[in-house]
């Protein structure tokens, strides 16, 4: 019985195949390419080996350099210009020999010289202000970039190099082999920008009225470029998007700069007793052991008295930094500094900000607090903060992070006062450049070719740890719905989230806004937070201190979870394809015990017309040929005979009273216009106002791309169906996913 | 042209500019245009940030703006109309079209607007020209996402390139 029923359903099933093939299949003998959306991505990621492993953790063979530098620098203030010497001792890991090394000069991208001016079209103004027309056409550029004075070898040779841009190549005297170090000095200066005129993530504000100047001092000093078994030797020029890829290593750092400046910079201060008076030293003994609230170590007074000062003396502040990628400085006379402890799971950190008077009242109150908070967050997704201390800088305009060190924009208006745009700005990029600590310092992807690694990762975190500081934040990424102008947009305008850092024409929704939305999907409605957590946290903890690919992500992700989420990575993240569902139709049903013209058709077909398929029940569908008005009525199971004597013979009382006793029948035929394949959530609303939600996995698009149907046997009538009633899919046209079609009051009648 | 002259004043080296792409704040917006053949009406949504906003129209009329903010007066909105459509332009088939204001909402730190264009029964050319706020940054992208009949394209504005043309 069980059996002849399902051969009948099947050849049912096969006619409604094949005349959906008679429909679809126009284009005759044409090949087909595998179109199918969950095939496994074999095609797009690179293939496993003994580096890097099909499970997205660091293989056997996984290697990566050490460079450990010897810095001292002095900064000039009168002439804003910055003098520096160092000995880089560079290790190499990799099994083969290097017969040469990169070494980065990223300052170069200001250099006179340096192509990125010349890599955008410009059109003419049809009118133009005389300062702009001035600084257009009639002024020189900011002669910026490196002055290298000489590469030394330890023995004071002079070693051969070529400066290519951003990049210089320095002749080995001989292969370096494994295993081998090599050290090598470097003599250089430059001219510091003024970031607020010419640009950049580092170099002055000038504050006119009292003559100061705001350092943020980065990429100050010759850089190795990272060598690895993804790119060789990282040789993609520094053009102005594409961050850095740099390798780990030990820094010891001498700063000399004007007597009277405060000073913060990646690492740990060897000598605070020599920079602080006595005072701000026991202030800060005081503030490592205050957990709950920031202790100010150098007081407004303070900072306006230093401000007035310019000391012709000089003094020398001593750092040393543990296995960090890079190093940042930032002083001057106008700080203000504030620290207190925060504990970070099993670690400790000091939590320390510095601002001039004009970032308060606003810095005082919230930037020491926002830093703890985000470095608790970010530690309990991933792994307790192992660096000793996060500093956040306040520098006008600026939103950029470096190893323990970041700057930060916002400040009220002149007379104190600011909107609660302005202090949520001002949170939300602290947290977000704190957050960078994570990704990418420790979890160090490389930012020259993938932003979207670090960008996307952290921004999605940031979003996380916004939310548990203020349920309210106006967090303007992450939440799905705010991706939707962004990727309901004309698809030759955008490009896929997998795409080199210099080609995104879309930075912030591309690299940031999109892969954070996709990230939190993931979590909220693909895998749930379980599966979720646990799998990113592997991710952190797998490549803490390496250099992870996109691949070794994707994998990650995976094979912590047990979800195979290739179409999700295919789609969200090699595509611009958008999500968009809909309710085609909805048609309801009711049980008969006498069959529509179709079936008996069907039936009178087959050739087997001894098979008897036995006693059977039919579906009719409302306003169907076959429907008539009294059938309009809830399904009992005991007004029909054959399933009643079924159920009654199957079933002991005790089982019937157990079964499902559902009432109306209704199939709904979802279409998909959208090129992403995402689950289906339903919410059906029933007449009595109650509601119960659906969700089909994404996989119910793998046999049909276009349309699928799904059949609700409910208790009660359906009054509404809604897909995706809480936004959380990105559906970027939300007008056919309401069924009965609702007019949604236009915004412009 | 006088307008693009308070514009210009402001513009610094765009060349330079350009490459300090900064680590979190991005100054883009985002302006839907879609045409609706049945209503015959063009559809308009404006999606910018409320604080760079607020500080171009401070920099444009020399005076404090809390518009999208509970500090908001009437006066607010009355700039805020008054600098689109100084700064935004629309020209259908060749006319410049004023666009109709007909409300706004604010969505975590973004305002959008909604505006329309009325009794157009047919698009053959449509130009864009939008420099709001190229002259808070040169960094400033204004992003034109149009549906025209169905038809989607799209422009991307910048203080260099800060008009465009449709069909």
């Amino acid at each position: 019985m069980k059996c002849n029923f399902a051969i009948f359903k099947f050849g049912f099933l096969l006619l409604s195949l094949s005349l959906f093939a008679q429909e679809t299949a126009k284009p005759k003998n044409q090949s087909e390419k595998n179109p199918d959306k969950f095939k496994q991505m074999y095609d797009l990621l690179a293939t496993p080996n003994m580096y890097r492993t099909a499970s997205g953790a660091p293989g056997p063979e996984y290697y990566q350099q050490q460079a450990d530098y010897k810095i001292d620098v002095e900064l000039d203030d009168k002439n804003t210009k910055l003098y520096g010497q160092e000995t880089i001792t560079y290790t190499n890991n990799a099994k083969e020999s290097l017969e040469y090394l990169w070494i980065q000069l990223d300052q170069n991208q200001q250099s006179r010289k340096s192509l990125t001016p010349l890599e955008n079209g410009n059109e003419t103004d049809p009118a133009i202000g005389v300062q702009g027309f001035s600084r257009k056409y009639l002024e020189a550029h900011f002669d910026g970039g490196f002055n290298i004075d000489y590469v030394k070898d330890i023995f004071g040779k002079p070693i051969p190099y070529t400066i290519n841009q951003t990049m210089m190549r320095v002749e080995l005297p001989k292969v370096l082999k494994h295993g081998e170090k090599i050290s090598l000095s470097i003599k250089w200066n430059y001219l510091i920008n003024n970031y607020t005129l010419d640009g950049g993530r580092s170099g002055y504000e000038h504050f006119d009225k009292d003559g100061n100047n705001l350092y943020i001092i980065a990429q100050f000093y010759p850089r190795m470029a990272v060598y690895n078994d993804v790119e060789g030797w990282q040789n993609m020029q520094f053009w102005g998007a594409g961050e850095f890829a740099l390798p780990f290593g030990n820094f010891e750092v001498n700063i000399t700069v004007p007597a009277d400046h405060i000073l913060e910079a990646t690492g740990n201060l060897l000598n605070r007793a020599e920079v602080f008076t006595p005072t701000q030293l026991a202030r800060y003994t005081q503030a490592e052991k205050s957990f709950d609230t920031p202790v100010i170590v150098v007081t407004q007074a303070e900072a306006e008295a230093a401000e007035k000062g310019f000391s012709d003396k000089k003094k020398t502040w001593k750092f040393k930094a543990e296995n960090v990628r890079d190093f940042a400085i930032s002083t001057s006379r106008k700080f203000i500094y504030d620290a207190m402890a925060v504990k970070t799971g099993n670690t400790t950190a000091m939590a320390i900000s510095l601002y001039p008077k004009e970032g308060n009242p606003l810095w005082e109150q919230y930037s020491t607090r926002m830093i703890a908070h985000t470095l608790k967050s970010y530690s309990s997704y991933t792994f307790d903060y192992p660096y000793p201390k996060a500093v956040s800088i306040n520098a006008r305009d600026q939103g950029m992070e470096y190893p323990m060190i970041c700057w930060n924009f916002g400040r009220p208006d002149a007379d104190g006062k600011y909107t609660d745009q302005g202090k949520y700005g001002m949170l939300g990029v602290i947290c977000h450049e704190v957050g960078h600590n994570f990704f990418p310092m420790i979890v160090n992807s490389d930012e020259r070719q993938w932003t979207w690694m670090d960008e996307g990762l952290n921004t999605f975190m940031e979003y996380l740890a916004e939310m548990s500081f203020d349920s309210k934040f106006p967090s303007r990424r992450g939440p799905a719905k705010y991706i939707v102008p962004y990727m309901s947009g004309d698809q030759k305008g955008l490009e896929p989230i997998m795409t080199n850092s210099e080609s995104i024409r879309q930075f912030g929704n591309n690299a940031y806004g999109k892969p954070a939305t996709a990230l939190n999907i993931l979590r909220e409605t693909v895998m749930g937070h379980e599966l979720f957590d646990y799998a990113f946290k592997t991710y952190a903890n797998r490549w803490k201190y390496k250099h992870p690919t996109p691949e070794d992500f994707f994998r990650t992700m995976e094979d912590a979870s047990a979800v195979d989420l290739d179409w999700f990575w295919r789609g969200w993240f090699y595509t611009t394809d958008a999500n968009d569902i809909g309710i085609k139709k909805v048609k309801k049903y009711y049980v008969s015990n006498t069959p529509s013209k179709e079936v008996t058709e069907f039936m009178k077909k087959q050739r087997r017309r001894d098979t008897n398929p036995g006693p059977m029940v039919y579906m009719i569908a409302e306003g169907s040929e076959d429907y008539k008005s009294e059938m309009n009525k809830p399904f009992k199971i005991e007004e029909y005979k054959d399933l009643n004597d079924y159920v009654n013979e199957h079933f002991t009382a005790e089982e019937r009273a157990k079964l499902n006793q559902p009432k109306y029948f209704y199939q709904v035929t979802f279409d998909k216009p959208g090129g992403l394949v995402m689950p289906i959530i339903v919410e059906l609303t029933y007449e009595d106002g109650s509601t119960e939600t659906q969700t089909f996995p994404a996989q119910i698009w793998r046999m049909n791309d276009k349309e699928v149907s799904r059949t609700f046997a409910c208790q009660k009538e359906i009054a509404k169906i809604q897909i995706d009633p809480k936004l959380e899919t990105a559906d970027i046209d939300t007008s056919n996913n309401t069924w009965p079609k609702e007019e949604v009051k236009s915004k412009f009648d | 042209m006088k307008k693009r002259i308070a514009l210009n004043t402001l513009l610094l080296l765009l060349f330079v500019l350009l490459t300090s792409m900064e680590a979190h704040k991005f100054y883009s917006s985002i302006y839907q245009i879609n045409y609706v053949p049945q209503k015959k009406m063009i559809q308009i949504t404006s999606r910018i940030f409320i604080d760079d906003l607020n500080n171009a129209l401070e920099k444009r009329f020399h005076f404090k703006y809390n518009i999208g903010t509970d500090k908001e007066t009437p006066q607010d909105e009355m700039a805020m109309q008054k600098y689109l459509a100084e700064k935004f332009s629309l020209k259908v088939n060749g006319i410049l079209k004023p666009m109709i204001f007909r409300s706004k909402e604010v969505e975590a730190n973004v305002l959008i607007c909604y505006f329309r264009i009325n009794a157009i029964s047919k698009i053959t050319k449509l130009e864009i020209e939008n420099s709001a706020l190229t002259e808070l940054n040169s960094e400033q992208q204004n992003i034109i996402q149009a549906n025209i009949s169905g038809e989607k394209q799209s422009l991307l504005l910048t203080s260099d390139n800060f008009k465009g043309m449709l069909k």
